[in-house]
């Protein structure tokens, strides 16, 4: 589970593991602190993700763009086609965004996070929050046309 | 709503997807906490080095001057007499132009000089054996089971230590092998994420390890808890302050000298160094803390500071006329000190700032100051400590206000340094003079502070 996490926000699978690695060592060294006051497993996901988090900060500059494109966005082509693909293609779609569209749009869409809290999290700005997470949606579902999806089936809907 | 469905799509996919861990992982995992074990190990011994070189060397910086420049037993029991009328012997150890003659006396603990105010043409010489040393001013100075049984055996002793203290719900351990967070199955998410930093709405639950170390989750819902009070923590803080006074003071003992011999005496304040340790108690982010600290004050006793001429040229001519120098005793006050400190922590990082502000009381334990006093017709300074004490408040109370900058080194260890001032609230000497005479002194306050 703490790789899959890892392999959401890290470049390769490689940086993955390293993350996870480190996590880990994180974990061991701080398992006295976790106070129960949530479930173990969020605990550790959370301390992947802030490692993971760190990682990406100390080893690459992170982009972030505050302008919002419009973009055209065929949502019930994104939402079907996530049902259906192959996940580690999936994975590997995510894995291939931008690294601050992807820190977006996993702690966003996938951990839950409102816009605030990434925004103080990452030091940024609520509206550059929302705009990684509208680009990151609109280039995930390019990717997916690239892989050879077809949206015209849905452009009558 | 299209954000939201895509949202929990991506959120039910993301938790199906399970990858296996490297076969070296743990052996590298295991690696890298020694290696930061060993790390820190090597941090703390060089920053505990460094705080006792900063010791030392403050140390240092005061001590030489003051054993060089105060007199031995056997000069201080000596007296001598000053007089401008022998100019046959040269000066050994004062270079000044102008001269001072010293003659041995016998009288015990007395230093004496004889002034005569009447112009002399040749320069008169020093006995420097028989009077305290004189200088010149000097201011400002795995992938194998075992690894993994390690593991999970590491992580079952200590659920099982937690679930034995102050777990609240239960959390059953599978098999050897497996552990099994299975707390907070049915609650709603009531977590304060930002206060505590989880967010409530990751679902939670079931966590297996296997073999594979493969952590599956399964969904329940989100746990909850209580906001929990911050416990009291209990530091050791050892620091060292260092510090520089901007005000000189009045001795004020030697009216009658002034009166008599137009001489103007003033001490000349230097520098301040406290040595300590204080035991802390902290909520959140405000700290209390009071402990002891040695206090040494030094500041010089010039033989001849000024005249009280008021013009240039009246005191030129009464150097010249009297043959003096300005020359300076080292002199130092001792105290013992208790500080009752406020601090408020800013930030809660690696790195943050510390606002301290507080009293300290003094005690005077030890004095190594000299007084100049007139006998019979002569200007004579004594170390006698009676009369010393006699001469300074015993009780001496100050406020202390700093600014620190913390750095967390560890869990229980953490370095701080920044600027501090300190003013006292009552004059320094008994006597009464029109000029106040507390002193302020500005300085560099650092230290190591130990959590437990």
């Amino acid at each position: 589970m703490l790789l899959g996490v890892s392999y959401r926000y890290a470049n390769s699978e490689d940086e993955a593991h390293e993350i996870v690695q480190l996590g880990f060592v994180k974990i061991f060294n701080n398992l006295s602190k976790f106070r129960f006051q949530s479930s173990l497993s969020t605990w550790l996901t959370r301390v992947v993700i802030n490692t993971a988090l760190n990682y990406l900060k100390a080893n690459e500059k992170v982009k972030w763009e505050s302008d919002i494109e419009t973009l055209t966005e065929n949502h019930d082509f994104v939402v079907e086609q996530l049902h259906q693909m192959d996940l580690k293609l999936l994975m590997n779609c995510i894995q291939e965004l931008p690294t601050g569209y992807r820190i977006v749009l996993n702690m966003f869409a996938i951990e839950g996070y409102s816009h605030k809290e990434i925004a103080a999290e990452l030091n940024i700005t609520e509206s550059t929050s929302r705009s990684q997470f509208v680009r990151a949606k609109a280039l995930l579902e390019k990717k997916l046309i690239s892989l050879g999806f077809d949206t015209n089936k849905y452009a009558g809907k | 709503m299209q954000e939201n469905k895509f949202s929990e799509i991506l959120q039910n996919r993301a938790k199906e997807f399970v990858l296996n861990p490297q076969a070296t992982a743990f052996d590298r995992i295991l690696a890298m906490r020694k290696l930061e074990q060993r790390k820190r190990l090597a941090l703390y011994i060089s920053v505990l080095a460094l705080f006792l070189g900063t010791c030392l060397m403050a140390f240092w910086i005061i001590q030489p001057s003051l054993n060089s420049a105060l007199p031995s037993k056997q000069t201080s029991t000596a007296s001598t007499i000053i007089s401008n009328k022998n100019t046959s012997e040269k000066p050994s150890k004062i270079t000044s132009k102008k001269a001072i003659k010293i003659q041995g006396r016998s009288e015990p603990n007395v230093v004496s000089k004889e002034i005569n105010p009447t112009k002399t043409e040749g320069k008169s010489a020093i006995n420097s054996n028989e009077i305290p040393s004189i200088k010149k001013p000097t201011f400002g100075s795995n992938r194998n089971k075992e690894t993994h049984s390690f593991i999970v055996a590491n992580i079952e002793s200590k659920i099982e230590e937690k679930q034995n203290t102050k777990l609240p719900k239960s959390i059953a351990i599978a098999e050897p092998k497996e552990l099994i967070a299975n707390e907070l199955i049915d609650s709603k998410p009531t977590l304060d994420s930002s206060k505590i930093g989880f967010k409530q709405n990751i679902e939670s639950s079931e966590i297996t390890l296997t073999d594979s170390l493969a952590i599956t989750p399964e969904i329940v819902s989100a746990s909850n808890t209580e906001k929990v009070k911050e416990p009291l923590t209990f530091g050791l803080t050892v620091y060292n302050q260092y510090m520089l006074q901007t005000k000189a003071y009045n001795g004020g003992e030697n009216q009658l000298i002034e009166e008599q011999f137009g001489i103007h005496y003033q001490e000349q304040a230097k520098s301040c160094l406290s040595l300590g340790f204080l035991f802390g108690i902290t909520r959140q982010k405000f700290t209390l803390k009071t402990g002891l600290a040695y206090t040494q004050v030094q500041f010089d006793k010039p033989i001849v500071q000024q005249t009280i001429a008021s013009s240039p040229l009246q005191r030129e001519s009464f150097i010249n006329s009297y043959g003096y120098e300005i020359n300076v005793i080292d002199q130092s006050l001792t105290f013992l000190e208790m500080p009752i400190l406020f601090s408020y922590k800013l930030g809660t990082k690696k790195l943050n700032l510390e606002l301290e502000s507080g009293l300290a009381f003094q005690y005077l334990s030890k004095t190594n100051t000299y007084i100049i006093e007139t006998i019979n017709n002569k200007i004579s300074y004594t170390t006698q400590n009676d009369k010393e004490n006699k001469r300074f408040k015993a009780f001496q109370p100050l406020v202390q206000v700093s600014a620190m900058v913390n750095y967390n080194i560890g869990r229980r260890i953490s370095l701080f340094a920044g600027p501090t001032a300190r003013f006292h609230m009552r004059q320094y000497y008994k006597e009464e003079f029109t000029q106040r005479n507390a002193p302020i002194y500005f300085g560099v306050y650092s230290g190591l502070v130990f959590k437990f």
